[in-house]
């Protein structure tokens, strides 16, 4: 399972070339038009469906913004409490993901490529109305239609045949209702519903009740994912996100500078294609010799079986 | 008697690792342990034959509580010959936790098999001292004080 990211449309926004716009496109992509509020945070549940029932996944604290990304992911365990998954902070200087398990941050300019982070497209369609903001000049739309319910369809899609993402909206009234995104080789692998709108004091509002359907065409299925948002704050339109200060002891991977560090002081270069080192043991290194430790203590069981039994033999003859 | 401490030991060892297996998969929402990063090996088969196999362990414990010696043990060595199999024909991703005591071991990167070798030589043991432990066989018959030797 995985968070849909958004990044195959806004990497194509990103890539196209500017060119002329279709003709029937309304052509209307300002902030505006989408009443989204420019900076707000809150609270999902995600949830996914199994045999028919939805079942407690993890939870996100997040916090978006025009200029902006904030998301932790953590999974609230019972009998053992709350396990951060992961931190993500993304701005146009830099994009931070903090992995505890890990003890690694990894910073990348993502947010700066593709106007989002991974799993942002899941709990809000802003990153979709970003990504139409700042590259509005860059935008070709394939297909734009009008479905007998008065919902405007929009496509963007690449290239055909080079792998190139392809995407599509919804778009009803002041909303987008939709998203999906795929490949133009492989078609839609993600519909996402963007539903049950909550009216902010502003005037903006935003969905509460988002629902993702991925479909893994090797097996075939889809797996529906669910989310609420709760706690929902508009923030002012003025607010300014810090990301620093970063937590201390962690080996950051700076794929900016092209480097490894730990508390500001570069330790190693990163050799791309390589493993990457890190002042903590890797994942697995522990679990390996762990592996080594029980195959031994096996075996000590067995030969203590065997001298057991072959005392035994020997007495009783 | 030494052998026979080490036996009980040993089988009550036995015992609550097969409790704590058929327990933690039996309690939800420890069973649907998936996570988005970690899905369990344990996990990626249906509810039903996680079920039927943490009753099948929760039944092992029992049988060893109630003192039960060779049927717990041997039913414990069939599954366990059973879980290598299904690992040789399913197996499990790079690093996936197998997720054979539920929630307790969802970022445990131990091999799973090497927990079935340590676990199977633990049944292994156990084996060897309820054999020797029991008071089977000609030769003791023999040389035991209220039964006269022909």
């Amino acid at each position: 399972m995985h968070f849909v990211s958004v990044s195959l449309v806004v990497l194509f926004l990103w890539i196209a070339p500017p060119s002329q716009a279709s003709e029937s496109a309304p052509d209307d992509f300002s902030w505006e038009r989408f009443r989204l509020p420019e900076n707000y945070q809150g609270h999902a549940v995600i949830q996914y469906e199994l045999d028919g029932a939805m079942r407690y996944w993890n939870e996100v604290d997040f916090s978006f913004g025009k200029k902006y990304v904030y998301l932790k992911r953590f999974k609230d365990i019972p009998g053992v409490g709350v396990s951060i998954i992961d931190v993500r902070n993304g701005d146009f200087d830099e994009s931070l993901r903090v992995v505890p398990s890990e003890n690694v941050i990894y910073r990348t300019r993502t947010f700066e490529q593709s106007y989002s982070e991974s799993g942002e497209s899941e709990l809000s369609p802003l990153p979709i109305v970003r990504a139409l903001f700042f590259q509005i000049d860059q935008i070709e739309i394939a297909k734009s239609e009008q479905m007998d319910d008065g919902v405007l369809t929009y496509q963007f899609s690449g290239k055909d045949g080079v792998g190139y993402g392809v995407s599509e909206i919804d778009v009803q009234e002041d909303r987008i209702i939709a998203y999906r995104s795929g490949k133009v080789k492989s078609g839609f692998v993600s519909t996402i519903h963007y539903g049950k709108w909550m009216d902010l004091p502003s005037g903006a509002h935003v969905p509460t009740v988002i629902r993702s359907d991925i479909f893994d065409p090797q097996s075939e299925t889809i797996t529906r994912q669910v989310i609420e948002l709760t706690d929902i704050v508009e923030l002012a339109s003025n607010y300014v996100h810090t990301i620093r200060p970063l937590p201390q002891g962690f080996t950051v991977i700076d794929h900016i500078e092209g480097v490894s560090k730990v508390d500001g002081k570069v330790i190693d270069k990163i050799q791309y294609g390589q493993p990457l080192k890190s002042n903590s043991p890797q994942p697995g290194a522990r679990g390996k010799q762990a592996s080594k430790f029980f195959i031994w203590i096996g075996a000590g069981f067995v030969i203590v079986a065997g001298i057991v039994l072959g005392t035994k033999l020997k007495a009783a003859s | 008697m030494l052998t026979r401490l080490y036996r009980n030991l040993t089988l009550w060892l036995i015992g609550v690792v097969w409790a704590l297996a058929g327990i933690s998969k039996l309690i939800d929402p420890l069973l649907n342990s998936a996570d988005i990063q970690i899905v369990t090996w344990a996990s990626s088969f249906p509810n039903a034959i996680i079920i039927s196999v943490a009753i099948f362990e929760c039944i092992i414990a029992i049988g060893i509580f109630a003192r039960f010696r060779w049927v717990p043990i041997i039913l414990g060595s069939f599954l366990l010959t059973s879980f290598m199999i299904s690992l040789w024909i399913w197996p499990p991703e790079y690093q996936q936790p197998c997720g054979c005591f539920g929630i307790v071991e969802l970022f445990d990167t131990i091999d799973p098999v090497s927990k079935i070798i340590v676990f199977g030589g633990l049944h292994t043991l156990a084996a060897a001292l309820i054999w020797v432990s029991q008071p089977s066989g000609v030769s003791i018959k023999k040389e035991h004080p209220l039964v006269p030797s022909k």
